[in-house]
């Protein structure tokens, strides 16, 4: 398990670039405020645990906020909560999730008001949000091209590979775009499917996913880029009665107990918890007036059989 | 004595104030209002009313044609999509087709009133009810949106946009507040002061009886489809503006929160009741609610909670009104407003 004192010097792994020194953002607030829409989805609160934990580890008072809703991801129901609670209280630093073009106006906006801001699960281009100082986040091609390379290992070069995706947004997209590149190389005899969209809603999802076994009787292996992946395809494996090699992605409970009954293959252990941490612990340091760097990658590990221990003890850390 | 208090209770119960269809809603509202500042001192500041003001304005300019849609006796549950499909197309057109920006904003509006056009049609003409076509038209519109867009939020869109957005015309508010409150007022003048309106209302409040009497009730209900498509468009590329980008979520949810708001305002869900002022204040009022929540500190899941709880108390104080009011009164138990005056309107072919 990574603790918080290793994840600790993540913070201050440089990248390309040299480490800013920060502005001075001292004698500011003692507390910090998350920006993140659909704050009710499960991965969302997994990432938003690491942040509430270390913030009050560090002292301060923390809070997080987005539109409440665990399915529809809505920056423009957030924004006005966003002024509301900045008007209603004080803020020393701000975490915003720098996954959409609304949600970088609204990190160039605050940050032209004095707010220091920190992103975390993306990386845009350096310089390309004006006033995000610094972002913790995994390589997301990373969390393709792993999964397709052992797929690949399993399935030795023989059958089809189903994909799915949550909806496409430019995350799963790139997920989903270097699995297929990365799968083309490695196992270049197998075949992969359309991209299937499931949606959030569950029993949909799962009627897609068998759908989808019913009409190619030569999948072996499914990859899905969203968080509910690994039970879709389970439940929808079950259903059509086929054994696959499934690979999900996220942590969460339900995918451990997947794994762990053999279900489900594996998920791509999006550091969703540690990331959150290593953003707290650079906007601290900016706040206290330490140098920082803009990329701050954090690595993410497939979950198996072999490690799931390990993550069911970050869960429980984490409340979850 | 008694009869003194009896002589006050008779007036206030018959003054314009009570009668108003908007008095149900302003009382909420003030009430409201009171109790979240009394939770945070900093509720009724600039800041946080702007914020206010800024969140409702795309939702209430929706509203003005949902309410008018309402009175005439119909709904359109689409409302959110197609605000969402117009900005997506909108911005398609701005960016990789190379239109100028006017020219596709106006053929955008052009597009979702041609939604609205399909919706009517397929109502009056037809005879789908429109619970149904328009939820047929909301999946159909979500659908497109992710065809059209593939699901990639549409950016960065040309500076012009980012200006329109970016526009402060008065302490904070820009263009979609302007645009809010002009067709608020046309919108109110209209149904309140002028014959269409008159006739908007004898349709809601018995579309026999409109029939009888002349007037061609389902031109004004397919008017009423395409001015609501219009405004929804409207609605969707004026918040795209502001998001800076055509996203493919924008929209998501509206067409509960446009309901909420206008029944929360006094429109009736069974036609020729309510107001347009009413219809934009009950959309005010739920923003309330929502940014009042936040101010207060209280758990955002809440907020869902509130707006629900808030709508069943607004419409339940309006029935109380209303008994309050008619009770003894007229026989058919409606304020003059909403009695079929059979003298409204001229005979229309």
């Amino acid at each position: 398990m990574l603790s918080v004192a290793l994840l600790s010097t993540f913070s201050l792994v440089a990248a390309a670039s040299p480490a800013s020194a920060a502005k001075d953002f001292k004698n500011r607030p003692k507390a910090l405020l998350m920006v993140q829409p659909m704050i009710d989805h499960p991965v969302h609160r997994l990432m938003q645990a690491g942040f509430l934990i270390r913030c009050k580890q560090l002292g301060y008072e923390c809070k997080v906020i987005g539109n409440a809703s665990a399915t529809v991801f809505d920056e423009a129901a957030t924004l006005p909560l966003v002024e509301a609670e900045l008007a209603a209280r004080k803020y020393g630093g701000l975490l915003i999730y720098q996954v959409s073009p609304p949600l970088f106006k609204i990190t160039t906006d605050l940050s032209k008001k004095g707010y220091p801001i920190v992103g975390w699960h993306a990386m845009p281009k350096k310089g390309s949000v004006v006033g995000l100082l610094a972002s913790a986040a995994q390589n997301i091609a990373a969390a393709g091209t792993g999964p397709a390379d052992e797929i690949c290992r399993i399935a030795k070069n023989v059958g089809t590979v189903a994909i799915t995706q949550g909806s496409l947004n430019d995350e799963e997209n790139l997920k989903a775009a270097s699995f297929r590149t990365q799968l083309a190389l490695k196992c270049p005899a197998m075949k992969m499917t359309e991209t299937g969209i499931e949606g959030f809603d569950s029993a949909k999802a799962i009627a897609i996913a068998s759908g989808m076994l019913s009409v190619n009787p030569d999948i072996v292996a499914a990859y899905s880029t969203t968080g509910n992946g690994a039970q879709t395809w389970s439940l929808g494996a079950a259903q059509a009665s086929r054994k696959i090699t499934i690979i999900g992605m996220d942590y969460i409970r339900q995918n451990l107990d997947l794994i762990r009954d053999g279900k489900v293959y594996g998920v791509v252990g999006q550091p969703l918890f540690e990331q959150s941490i290593v953003a707290v612990n650079i906007l601290d340091g900016i706040l206290k007036g330490k140098k920082y760097v803009y990329e701050n990658i954090v690595p993410a590990k497939l979950v198996t059989k072999k490690n799931v221990k390990e993550y069911y003890a970050i869960l429980k850390k984490a409340g979850q | 004595m008694a009869i003194s208090i009896n002589s006050a209770i008779g007036k206030f119960r018959n003054s314009k104030v009570v009668a108003a269809p908007e008095f149900g809603v302003l009382v909420a509202l003030v009430v409201v209002s009171a109790v979240f500042q009394s939770f945070n001192q900093v509720f009724l500041t600039q800041p946080v009313l702007v914020s206010i003001v800024k969140a409702m304005t795309f939702v209430g300019i929706i509203a003005v044609g949902q309410a008018i849609l309402l009175i005439v006796g119909q709904l359109d549950l689409s409302v959110g999509a197609v605000a969402g499909l117009t900005a997506v197309v909108a911005g398609k057109m701005m960016t990789s087709m190379g239109l100028n920006v006017p020219l596709a904003i106006v053929l955008a509006l052009v597009f979702s009133s041609f939604l609205g056009f399909i919706n009517g049609y397929m109502v009056t003409k037809i005879g789908v009810p429109a619970f149904i076509q328009t939820l047929g038209m909301l999946f159909i519109a979500q659908g497109l949106t992710q065809v059209v867009g593939k699901g990639f939020p549409i950016y960065p869109l040309p500076d012009v946009i980012t200006k329109i957005g970016e526009t402060n015309l008065f302490i904070g508010l820009g263009w979609s507040a302007a645009v809010l409150v002009f067709v608020a007022i046309i919108g109110d003048v209209v149904t309140k002061r002028m014959v269409i309106g008159r006739n908007l209302y004898v349709i809601g409040g018995n579309s026999e009886v409109a029939r009888i009497v002349g007037i061609n009730f389902k031109k004004y209900q397919m008017s009423a489809f395409i001015l609501t498509g219009f405004l929804s468009g409207a609605a969707g590329i004026l918040l795209m503006s502001v998001l800076t980008a055509a996203t493919p979520t924008l929209g998501a949810g509206w067409e509960l929160l446009v309901i909420a708001g206008t029944v929360v305002g006094g429109v009736s869900l069974f036609g020729g009741v309510g107001t347009v002022f009413g219809a934009v204040l009950g959309v005010l009022l739920i923003q309330v609610v929502q940014i009042g929540l936040i101010t207060s500190g209280l758990n955002m899941n809440f907020q869902n909670v509130a707006v629900g709880s808030i709508l069943v108390a607004a419409v339940t104080f309006d029935v109380a009104r209303r008994k309050i009011k008619f009770s003894g009164s007229s026989a058919t138990g409606k304020t003059k407003e909403e009695e079929v005056p059979l003298s409204a309107s001229t005979s229309e072919k």
